[in-house]
């Protein structure tokens, strides 16, 4: 530390000189000098400074957590996606050799006769050739290269197909089957096994609620089966070419002979397809009821499951503004936890990790809950609430 | 300001060499940080990771969430560039420079995710998100909340000079100005504060 001032330079910079950067130095590093030269008050501002430093870190964040999370980052960078995948054991689908592919990939061609883009879920191709089968479960744009003569280009989801007759078609899918499909370019034929087949052009989509409540609706006024698919198209719809998952499409979903169920009746229906696994079911009736009856004293739960079912679907932009909030996933959590609603839980806290994906909490997450090197204390903390 | 930085805890074994000293072992220590070697980034960690989150809930990072979110993110960007520390300042001076690039960074996104909150009608969230203190005591949450009131530049020169108590050279060195320029910020850091603790006291 260099000298201290001289008392008539110091007597200067009491009546405001402005010190040169080495008397600086001296005065920010000096605590007798810098005494001197505080005349607003006493010494009771910087004590408490000093006392700020002395805060116990343990009140300010959990340094183990965060080191084990550094740690684990640096082990595997990229694969803290998929480890949330293998965490929801829920949505882990069967396939023998799948191919994982996380939101936003750039476009990639597991099969030969289509580039496939913005696929969430997983796609394997199920059988290589000419006639080319492709298994999906969740979502994929096919863009479809020109087929040949012999050639053929389906894609399969459980019991469902989809036949490829032109280029560019979006699927939905869940664990049951379609959910929604829809055609941006070209014709493709949608083979539902629960409905009869249906071949839509441009810009038109088929929605599975739609094509059973067509049925159902179609069975209770006992018309033919041929007028009921000319009345309806199938479940088919004319749909603005934009992306397929909009809510709006499945408010036209109810049978037009039933009165309109009530919006708890929807939050009911959403919370049943939840627990079954139908997300994108789930996401669209939660959405449907929260639209009733935004101020209801249930809309606020009724988000978090729209906004836990969306994240688990991977389709951040799905429903606009539901899952905003990191905070309320956790909070929703919680609230399950206290109600001893475990898997409620774990789904909310899932849908908090998969919310920050982009943050280092996420990362932090699923490192803990995944680690296996990781402490005993540290994971049971990572998974208290989950279910295993 | 004046009381050195506590030292880091010394390990088990006692042998572990501290990144910021001179000498064959601390150079070792960072090659092998900067190479991801678990042990080492477990060792610079535990040096000065405690300092770090400091500085980082005291440039107003957030709750304690954000304080680990940007502690996590400035250890891995300080392994992913540590190829580019030439030593020309202290680790732990390199490290803090990280800590507030990455508060800056934070604040911006929080402050854009909040707008966001606000818009979809979830103030209350937004505003319990905003409150997190993480003080037991009164009064130190008083200072804190007014130093959050102060202005970034003020608040970073107070913060690693008067509660982190680093020497002013290394202060100046970090922030990228002039050792009496710091000296300005501190001086009106402080009298801001004490503006704002006395309004908060009259009734």
């Amino acid at each position: 530390m260099s000298a201290h001032p001289e008392s008539q330079r110091l007597t200067h910079l009491l009546e405001g000189a402005e010190p040169t950067d080495e008397e600086a130095e001296h005065l920010l590093d000096c605590a007798r000098c810098a005494s001197l030269l505080d005349t607003d008050g006493d010494a009771t501002l910087e004590t408490s400074l000093r006392a700020l430093r002395d805060t116990p870190t343990t009140m300010i964040y959990d340094r183990a957590r965060t080191e084990a999370a550094v740690l684990a980052q640096l082990r595997a960078p990229k694969r803290r996606f998929a480890r949330v995948a293998a965490v929801v054991s829920v949505v882990a689908m069967a396939a023998s050799v799948a191919l994982v592919l996380r939101p936003r990939q750039s476009p990639t061609s597991p099969a030969s006769h289509a580039t496939i883009e913005g696929a969430v879920g997983r796609v394997a191709v199920e059988q290589a050739g000419p006639d080319e089968v492709v298994a999906l479960t969740g979502q994929a744009t096919f863009r479809v290269t020109h087929l040949q003569p012999g050639q053929r280009f389906r894609v399969r989801a459980a019991r469902d197909e989809v036949e490829v007759r032109g280029t560019q078609f979006r699927v939905d899918s869940d664990a049951s089957g379609l959910v929604a499909v829809t055609v941006q370019e070209g014709r493709v034929e949608v083979r539902p096994a629960c409905c009869s087949a249906v071949l839509l052009g441009p810009s038109e989509r088929w929605d599975r609620e739609r094509a059973q409540a067509a049925a159902a609706s179609a069975a209770a006024s006992a018309t033919t089966p041929e007028a009921s698919a000319t009345a309806s198209g199938g479940g088919a719809v004319a749909v603005p070419p934009t992306p397929a998952t909009a809510p709006t499409a499945a408010a036209n979903a109810g049978a037009p002979a039933a009165p309109a169920p009530s919006g708890i009746e929807l939050v009911a229906q959403g919370t049943a397809a939840f627990d079954a696994g139908n997300y994108a079911t789930a996401q669209v009736v939660l959405a449907k009821a929260i639209a009733s009856e935004p101020a209801a004293a249930w809309a606020r739960d009724a988000r978090t499951l729209a906004g836990a079912a969306q994240v688990l679907m991977s389709a951040p932009d799905a429903i606009p503004g539901l899952s905003v909030s990191a905070e309320s996933f956790d909070a929703a959590a919680k609230r399950a936890q206290r109600g001893g609603d475990a898997r409620r839980a774990t789904m909310a806290r899932v849908g908090a990790a998969r919310h920050v994906s982009g943050r280092a909490a996420a990362a932090r997450w699923c490192a803990l809950a995944t680690d296996p090197s990781l402490s005993a204390a540290l994971r049971a903390e990572a998974e208290r609430g989950c279910v295993r | 300001m004046r009381d050195p930085p506590s030292p880091p805890p010394p390990s088990p074994s006692g042998a572990v060499p501290c990144a910021d000293e001179s000498g064959d072992a601390a150079r070792d220590l960072l090659r092998a940080f900067a190479a991801g070697d678990p042990t080492a980034v477990s060792t610079v960690y535990r040096q000065h990771a405690d300092l770090v989150a400091r500085v980082v809930a005291h440039f107003g990072a957030g709750g304690a969430a954000d304080v680990e979110d940007v502690v996590q993110v400035t250890f891995l960007e300080a392994v992913r560039s540590a190829s580019r520390f030439k030593g020309q300042t202290s680790l732990r001076g390199w490290l803090v420079s990280i800590a507030l690039n990455q508060t800056r960074m934070h604040r911006r996104r929080e402050g854009r995710l909040r707008k966001r909150m606000i818009l979809f009608g979830a103030e209350e969230q937004a505003q319990s998100a905003a409150d997190e203190v993480h003080m037991a005591d009164e009064d130190v949450a008083r200072l804190r909340a007014a130093l959050a009131k102060l202005p970034e530049l003020q608040r970073e020169a107070i913060v690693l000079c008067e509660i982190e108590g680093l020497p002013a050279k290394e202060v100046s060195a970090l922030l990228g100005a002039p050792a009496a320029t710091i000296w300005r910020r501190v001086h009106d850091a402080k009298k801001s504060l004490r503006r704002l603790l006395a309004t908060e006291e009259e009734p």
